[in-house]
C-alpha cells in the first residue's frame, strides 16, 4: 500500500502552481465577484463591470497552490522524552508524510523547529538523508520563530508536527504558520505519559525541556484535573485550527508505532492511498 | 525541678518517630519526568485534590506539628512545678541495727546515711529535725536539731549495735510525730517490705552486699560431769570461704585455732565439752565486714538452788509435791530457813523476809473442772502449761485472794499476792481425789515453773549468757539501793535497784560485771546472736517512695500545663498561617 499526499484541491492550474486550493489567490482561474474595498489590488479591478454599472468591483481568482509540503518539525527535548516513544513516531511520521508528498508528485522540505525555524540540512531529499537533528531545546515556537523566521514556500502545504506542550496563544502560532499557506496541517504527537499522569502518589515532576520540578500528591481528582487540562489545551488548538483553516490531528506515539495504523491521517484526508 | 503528675502520658512520645516516619514517607517522591509542567501548573488554581506539596514550606510546619505534639503530651503529663511553701520538719528514722556498720574497705551504710542526712539539713529546706533511732526499739532522740553541727554532736547515739531495726515502729512514731506537710525519710541499708502511707515517706538504703562470717547461735548448760559447749556460725560470703576459729577457755589461756569453712546461706555447728570450773570460753573469727558477730563469750548458767519447807496435814500430797520438787533439780529442803513455803495450812504466815509461800487450798463440796481454763500466759509459773483434757478439783464456794493466774471459767484455782518487799505467795485451789493433775506432765512442770521463778529471784546475775538486746537482770540483796555496771571498755554505770531488781541494756557484746560496795557481785556475757543482721548479703541500696501524695502535689506544686496548652494554640495559630490556611 502507497500512501500519497492529499492536495486540498485536485485541479492542477497556472504557472506558478499545479494544484489549485480553496483559498482565494493569484492564479488565473477566475473564483468570483466581490465589491472593492480599501486596501485590495486595483488592478483586479474589473472596469468592464465599472463602465457598465458604475460599481468598483473585483475579481476574485482561486489561490494557485504550489505542490509542496513543509514539514515543520518540533525538536524541543520534550520530543524525545525518556521513556515514550514520541522520538520514534515523530520521525517515523515525519519521513512517511515527506514520502507521501513524493508520491503525490511534491517536493519537501523539513524545517526544525528549535532555537530559530532552520531547515533541516539535506532536508529536501530524502528522510534518510537528513542531518543534523537534535533535541535540546526547550523554546516555544512563536519564540522560535523570532529568532529565526522560516522562510516556506508560498501556497505551499505545511504540515507541523509537535506535541504542542507550551505556553502561548494557538492562533497567533498558527497565523504565523498559516500566513502564506495553501494548507495547513497540526499533527499533536503525544506520548501516553502525556495523556495519563504517573500513578497516584507522590510524585516529583520533571520538566523534561526545562528541568523544573514539581512535587505533587497526585490522586483521582488531580487525575482528572490534569486530563480536564490537557483537553482545554487541545480545545484551545482545535478552536485556532478552524479559525485559520487548519486541520488537527492527535496521534499517540505508542499507538502509532505499534503497527503504524494511519487511520487517523487518513480520516482527515492528509494521507490518501495511492 | 519540675515533676510530672503523670508521666505514663509521656510514653506517647514514642508516637514522634512514628510522625518523623509520615514525614519522610510523605516527603519521598518518585521521580517522573514529564514533556512539560504547563497542565500541572495550570491543576493547582483549584484548591481541593491533588494537593502540591510546597516543599520550602515543610520544615516549618513539621517542626511546628512537632512542637504541638510535644506541648500536649507534656501537658497530659501536667508537669508542675514548685510554690515557694514556708519550710517544714523532717523527721529521719536511723536504723540503729548493727548492720548499719557493716564497712567495706572505705565505709559504711551508717556513713553513707550520714553524708546525706547531713546534705540534706544543710539545703535549709527544714526548720526543724527529729530523729528516731530504730534499734529493737524506736527511741526519740531529743531535743530537735536543726543544723549540721548539731547533727554531728548527737551521731554518737547511733551507734548501730541493735540486733534488730524496729523500723516498722519508727516509722509509726515519725507518722504521730509528723504533720502532713512534714518529711519523713527512713535511713536504713535494706529495701523496705512495704512503705505504706504512700506520699509521706521516703525511703533511702545505703547497704552494700559484703562477704560476712559470724556467729549466729551459741550456749554452755550444765551437765552432771561437764558443761556442755554449742557455737554455730553462719556463712554470708557468696562463695565458700575459710576462717580461723579462736578459742581462749578463761583467763591467761592461749587461744586454741580451729580453721572452719564456711559456705553461703551454711551454718557450721561445734558442739564440745567443757569442766565445771572453766570460768568462760572466749571465741573469736577472723576480722571481717561485720565485727560484732565476730565474738562470742560464753559464762556457766549460774547453778541456783532453792531452800524449800514442805508443812502440810495431806501427806498424800505432800508427797506428791515433795516428789515434783525433788525432779525438778533445784531443790534444796530447808525447813528453818526455806525461801518457798508449800503448805496446806490455813494461816499463811511466812517465816522470812526472803521466803515466799505457796499455799495448798483444798475446799469442801469440791467439783471436777475440766475447763475452759483461762491462763494468764505471761505469768512464770504458767510456762508450758497444757491443760487441755485436765482434770481439775476446786470448789467453787472458795475465795482466793490475789490476783488470777489460772481459772477454770470463774473459778480461781491459781492466784498470786505480792507483799511490797518483793515476796510472792501463790494460792493453789487443789483438791487432789477430784483432779488428774498429778497424773499428767502438767504437775512436774507446774512445780518447776515455781521453783525456776523463785530461783530467778534469788541473789544475783539471773542470766549469765545473753543476747544483745536483752536485758541483763540483777536480784539485789535487801538494802541494796544501787549497783555498778561494768562494761567490756571498763566503764562503769550505776544503776538503780527498783523492787529489788537492777536492770540493765548492754550495747555492746562482751563481758560485763555487776557490783556492788566494790565487790564483783556477778559476771555475764553479751553475745551479738542476730543471723538477720550478720547477713550483710542482703543488704541494698536504692530509694523507695516519695513526698507527693496527690494532696500535697496540688497543694505545694503549680501546673504547667495550661502554659503547655496555650504554647500550642500558638503554634497551632502559626501553622495556619504558614499553611495558608490549611491544617
Amino acid at each position: 500500500m502507497r500512501y500519497c499526499l492529499e492536495i486540498p484541491r485536485d485541479a492542477m492550474r497556472g504557472e506558478t502552481g499545479i494544484q489549485l486550493g480553496n483559498m482565494t489567490g493569484t492564479s488565473l482561474d477566475f473564483k468570483d465577484y466581490r465589491e472593492y474595498q480599501p486596501g485590495d489590488d486595483l488592478r483586479r479591478i474589473d472596469w468592464s463591470v465599472y463602465g457598465r454599472s458604475d460599481k468598483l468591483i473585483v475579481k476574485l481568482f482561486r489561490e494557485e497552490v504550489s505542490p509542496h509540503l513543509d514539514v515543520i518539525i518540533d525538536c524541543s527535548r520534550s520530543m524525545a522524552l525518556p521513556g515514550s516513544a514520541k522520538l520514534q513516531g515523530l520521525l517515523g511520521v515525519s519521513g512517511l508524510l515527506t514520502a507521501a508528498a513524493g508520491n503525490a508528485h511534491c517536493s519537501h522540505a523539513a524545517w526544525k523547529m528549535a532555537d530559530g525555524i532552520h531547515p533541516v540540512v539535506n532536508g529536501t531529499d530524502s528522510p534518510s538523508l537528513w542531518e543534523d537533528f537534535s533535541f535540546t531545546t526547550s523554546t516555544s515556537f512563536e519564540q522560535a520563530w523570532h529568532t529565526m523566521p522560516a522562510r516556506w514556500r508560498r501556497n505551499g502545504m505545511r504540515i507541523v508536527l509537535s506535541d504542542l506542550l507550551w505556553e502561548g496563544d494557538p492562533l497567533q502560532t498558527l497565523r504565523l504558520v498559516a500566513d502564506g499557506a495553501a494548507a495547513v496541517t497540526v499533527v499533536q504527537l503525544l506520548a501516553e505519559s502525556d495523556i495519563h499522569p504517573p500513578r497516584r502518589g507522590n510524585t516529583r515532576l520533571q520538566d523534561i525541556e526545562t528541568d523544573g520540578q514539581l512535587e505533587v500528591f497526585i490522586d483521582a481528582v488531580a487525575e482528572k484535573r490534569y486530563q480536564d487540562a490537557l483537553q482545554r489545551h487541545q480545545q484551545h488548538w482545535y478552536q485556532a485550527c478552524r479559525q485559520v483553516g487548519a486541520v488537527m490531528v492527535t496521534l499517540v506515539a505508542e499507538e502509532l508505532v505499534t503497527g503504524w495504523q494511519l487511520d487517523e491521517l487518513e480520516k482527515h484526508h492528509i494521507l490518501g492511498v495511492a | 525541678m519540675p515533676l510530672l503528675t503523670y508521666p505514663l502520658a509521656l510514653l506517647a512520645l514514642t508516637a514522634i518517630p512514628v510522625f518523623v516516619a509520615i514525614y519522610l514517607f510523605r516527603n519521598k517522591f518518585r521521580h517522573y519526568p514529564v514533556s512539560s509542567l504547563l497542565l500541572w501548573k495550570s491543576m493547582f488554581r483549584a484548591k481541593e485534590g491533588g494537593s502540591r506539596i510546597k516543599r520550602l514550606q515543610l520544615p516549618w510546619l513539621f517542626l511546628l506539628e512537632l512542637f504541638i505534639i510535644i506541648m500536649l503530651i507534656l501537658a497530659a503529663a501536667d508537669p508542675r512545678m514548685p510554690i515557694p511553701t514556708r519550710r517544714r520538719m523532717l523527721i529521719a528514722v536511723l536504723d540503729n541495727s548493727a548492720s548499719m556498720k557493716a564497712r567495706d574497705t572505705t565505709d559504711s551504710a551508717r556513713d553513707r546515711a550520714f553524708r546525706f542526712l547531713a546534705q540534706e539539713i544543710s539545703k535549709g529546706t527544714y526548720y526543724s529535725v527529729y530523729l528516731i533511732l530504730a534499734g529493737s526499739h524506736p527511741r526519740l532522740l531529743e531535743p530537735a536539731i536543726a543544723s549540721v553541727r548539731e547533727l554531728t554532736s548527737v551521731m554518737a547515739h547511733w551507734k548501730c549495735t541493735a540486733p534488730a531495726a524496729a523500723l516498722q515502729e519508727s516509722t509509726a512514731m515519725a507518722l504521730e510525730l509528723a504533720e502532713t506537710t512534714d518529711h519523713i525519710m527512713v535511713l536504713t541499708d535494706h529495701a523496705p517490705d512495704s512503705l505504706g502511707e504512700e506520699g509521706r515517706i521516703v525511703w533511702k538504703a545505703f547497704g552494700r552486699q559484703l562477704p560476712n562470717a559470724g556467729f549466729v547461735n551459741g550456749a554452755r548448760t550444765r551437765g552432771d560431769e561437764n558443761d556442755r559447749c554449742f557455737l554455730e556460725i553462719a556463712g554470708f560470703t557468696g562463695k565458700p570461704v575459710d576462717t580461723i576459729l579462736h578459742l581462749a577457755y578463761g583467763p591467761g589461756t592461749p587461744p586454741e585455732e580451729r580453721v572452719v569453712t564456711v559456705n553461703t546461706g551454711k551454718t557450721v555447728r561445734l558442739v564440745f565439752d567443757l569442766p565445771h570450773d572453766i570460768p568462760y570460753i572466749h571465741a573469736r573469727l577472723d576480722p571481717d565486714s561485720l565485727a560484732m558477730d565476730n565474738e562470742l563469750i560464753l559464762f556457766p548458767e549460774p547453778r541456783k538452788s532453792v531452800k524449800t519447807s514442805l508443812a502440810f496435814k495431806n501427806e498424800q500430797l505432800a508427797d506428791s509435791i515433795g516428789k515434783a520438787l525433788e525432779a525438778s533439780g533445784l531443790n534444796q529442803s530447808n525447813l528453818r530457813s526455806p525461801r518457798l513455803l508449800f503448805t496446806d495450812s490455813n494461816t499463811v504466815s511466812r517465816l522470812t523476809d526472803t521466803t515466799w509461800v505457796v499455799h495448798i487450798v483444798t475446799g469442801k463440796k469440791n467439783q471436777s473442772y475440766i475447763g475452759p481454763f483461762v491462763i494468764n500466759s505471761a505469768h512464770p509459773v504458767c510456762k508450758g502449761l497444757q491443760l487441755q483434757g485436765v482434770v481439775w478439783g476446786a470448789s467453787p464456794n472458795v475465795t482466793l485472794p490475789g490476783t488470777p493466774v489460772i481459772l477454770a471459767g470463774n473459778i480461781p484455782l491459781v492466784t498470786e499476792e505480792k507483799y511490797i518487799t518483793g515476796e510472792h505467795i501463790l494460792h493453789v485451789q487443789y483438791a487432789p481425789e477430784y483432779s488428774t493433775l498429778e497424773a499428767t506432765p502438767n504437775w512436774p512442770v507446774l512445780f518447776w515453773n515455781i521453783m525456776n521463778w523463785r530461783a530467778s529471784m534469788s541473789h544475783g546475775v539471773r542470766a549469765s549468757n545473753i543476747r544483745i538486746g536483752m536485758p541483763a537482770i540483777y536480784s539485789a540483796e535487801p538494802g541494796i539501793q544501787q549497783v555498778t555496771v561494768t562494761d567490756p571498755t571498763k566503764r562503769s554505770i550505776e544503776m538503780p535497784v527498783v523492787n529489788g531488781t537492777a536492770v540493765f541494756e548492754p550495747e555492746y557484746p562482751g563481758m560485763y560485771h555487776f557490783s556492788t560496795d566494790g565487790r564483783t557481785a556477778g559476771v555475764f556475757g553479751v553475745n551479738f546472736i542476730a543471723p538477720e543482721e550478720s547477713d550483710t548479703g542482703s543488704l541494698s541500696s536504692g530509694t523507695w517512695g516519695d513526698w507527693l501524695d496527690t494532696e500535697t502535689l496540688q497543694r505545694e506544686y503549680a501546673s504547667l500545663m495550661w502554659l503547655l496548652i496555650a504554647a500550642a494554640l500558638a503554634a497551632l495559630t502559626a501553622h495556619v498561617y504558614v499553611s495558608g490556611g490549611r491544617i
